[in-house]
């Protein structure tokens, strides 16, 4: 029983597609993921390209669909997506702020098909919650996580952690089983789009981690069976890096809400890397040809230390996007590497922890400096 | 998490919720799919999963697959408890409510 598609030598497959509808979003987050660079309104895709691009997906392998965004519930036709996606016997997740959740539309959604609903909370507490979010939306959550579970369908929870909440985890923990969550994702920040912008601001201290890691594997235990509880361990924190999507290309790939094909929700970090749209070409087409896929698959692209390291069969080498981040160059070992030459990047970042300073909320319209097409 | 100690497999088990046992249309496999992604089960797990469905416990399991396969209760047993303690430290299978 393998993790498909990890099997040495095993021919590329996307077993899984994440379907950023559009950037627009009500919260501000300053730990979003999204690049600093946000797709417009205009520019997002018609419906009727997306419903070709799961026809597509369906057709190259993809079993499971994830509707993110941004808001995905802003996107006027969610719910024909969702019918789509399970007309092709795809399992459909929702992956919201949970903002314009109401009973009824939980309903609604459920009767199109929707496997199951994953919503993101700031914190436990309402004032901190608000204000990491940069709006007033904890309340409308806890409806919307009710919403969820009265219309029958499980409740996942997603809270990022970082510096500000990070402490609170034991009484997060308690507030997500008091929802009725069936799975809660514990998320530590990870350092892409406006996070890394953020990273002074969001980095927790050693003892942070340290204590949070204790915590959620006691809780972890305690509700095995009830509450599944996943802890996504802490990047910079660890000595080794993560295989990172399971492989460059491998087994999933992310669609913007301009069309854009990634192989990793962030590769929009890597400089140089040009990425095809569906609006051009087919799905196809882009996964199994595309320069952008290929260009970290397998093991040939590998620098040294990976290059002779017997590890790299199961960490692949770690993040390509983590790579261009922190050193400017994708092909390079993964910094969180303790046998990189660019460990030192992160031990510097880590030794500086726990400073205050001020963090940029994510919006639309001042964007920042950087700029990428 | 560092590893967690080995855990008694479910004696009542069946698929967690937000799981579900599908057929690959792309090959003879069966999948699990859930929120995250797919995991391709194995023939054995296949079997095992199949009849995971909350009406029967670990013990009917091992029998039925025993009947069916004509094989020793014994190594049987074996299989099916690998499998569901896998699953299960995924959580993907859960015991079954009481
Ligand atoms: C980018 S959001 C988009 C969907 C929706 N707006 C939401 O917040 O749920 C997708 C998921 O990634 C999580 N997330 C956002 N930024 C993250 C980061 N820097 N590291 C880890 N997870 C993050 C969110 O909590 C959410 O569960
Ligand atoms: S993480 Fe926050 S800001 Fe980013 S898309 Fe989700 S709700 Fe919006
Ligand atoms: S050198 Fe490369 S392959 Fe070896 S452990 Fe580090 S990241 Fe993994």
């Amino acid at each position: 029983m393998n993790a498909p598609g990890s099997e040495m030598g095993a021919a590329p497959r996307p077993y899984g597609l994440l379907a950023e509808l559009t950037h627009r979003c009500p919260l501000h987050c300053p730990y979003c993921s999204n690049p600093l660079q946000l797709v417009a309104r205009e520019s997002e895709l018609p419906a009727e390209t997306w419903l070709r691009v799961l026809r597509e997906a369906a057709g190259l392998g993809v079993v499971q669909v994830g509707f993110s965004g941004g808001e995905p519930l802003l996107y006027p036709e969610l719910d024909r997506l969702i019918r789509a996606a399970r007309a092709e016997s795809m399992y459909t997740n929702l992956i919201t702020s949970g903002i314009g959740l109401t009973t009824d539309r939980a309903r609604a959604l459920r009767d199109d098909g929707l496997d199951t609903v994953q919503i993101s909370f700031q914190s436990d507490e309402a004032e901190q919650a608000d204000s990491i979010a940069g709006a007033r939306a904890h309340e409308a959550k806890i409806s919307a996580a009710r919403a969820v579970v009265d219309a029958g369908m499980p409740l996942g929870v997603n809270v990022v952690l970082h510096r500000q909440n990070i402490d609170r985890l034991e009484s997060i923990i308690t507030f997500v089983e008091s929802l009725g969550a069936a799975r809660l994702e514990l998320a530590n920040t990870q350092f892409y789009g406006w996070a890394f912008q953020n990273l002074k601001a969001l980095l927790p201290t050693p003892e942070q981690v340290r204590r949070a890691e204790t915590v959620a594997e006691h809780h972890a235990a305690r509700l095995r069976g009830r509450m599944q509880i996943v802890y996504v361990l802490p990047d910079y924190f660890e000595r080794r890096p993560k295989p990172c999507l399971h492989g460059w290309g491998a087994r999933s790939m992310t669609v913007n809400p301009r069309g854009d094909v990634l192989p990793c929700q962030a590769a929009n970090a890597i400089p140089g890397l040009t990425f095809e749209n569906v609006r051009a070409n087919s799905l196809g087409a882009i996964w199994h040809e595309s320069e952008a896929f290929n260009r970290f698959r397998g093991f040939d692209w590998m620098p040294e230390p990976c290059r002779s390291c017997p590890e790299r069969e199961f960490d692949l080498g770690g993040c390509r996007c983590q790579a261009a981040l922190l050193t400017g160059d994708a092909s390079r070992t993964d910094p969180v590497c303790e046998f990189s030459p660019d460990r030192h990047r992160i031990d510097r970042l880590l030794e500086e922890a726990g400073e205050s300073v001020p963090w940029t909320y994510r919006n639309l319209t001042a964007r920042p400096p950087q700029t990428q097409t | 998490m560092p590893s967690t100690p080995v855990t008694d497999p479910p004696q009542h088990p069946t698929l967690a919720a937000h799981v579900r046992l599908q057929k690959d249309r792309a090959s003879d496999a069966h999948l699990l799919l859930h929120p995250e992604g797919a995991i391709e089960l194995s023939q054995t797990a296949t079997a095992v999963v199949r009849l995971c469905d909350g009406s029967r416990r670990l013990s009917q399991i091992v029998e039925t697959l025993a009947g069916e396969y004509a094989a020793p209760t014994d190594s049987i047993r074996e299989d099916v408890i690998d499998v569901l303690r896998e699953l299960a430290e995924r959580g993907l299978i859960v015991e079954a409510a009481p």
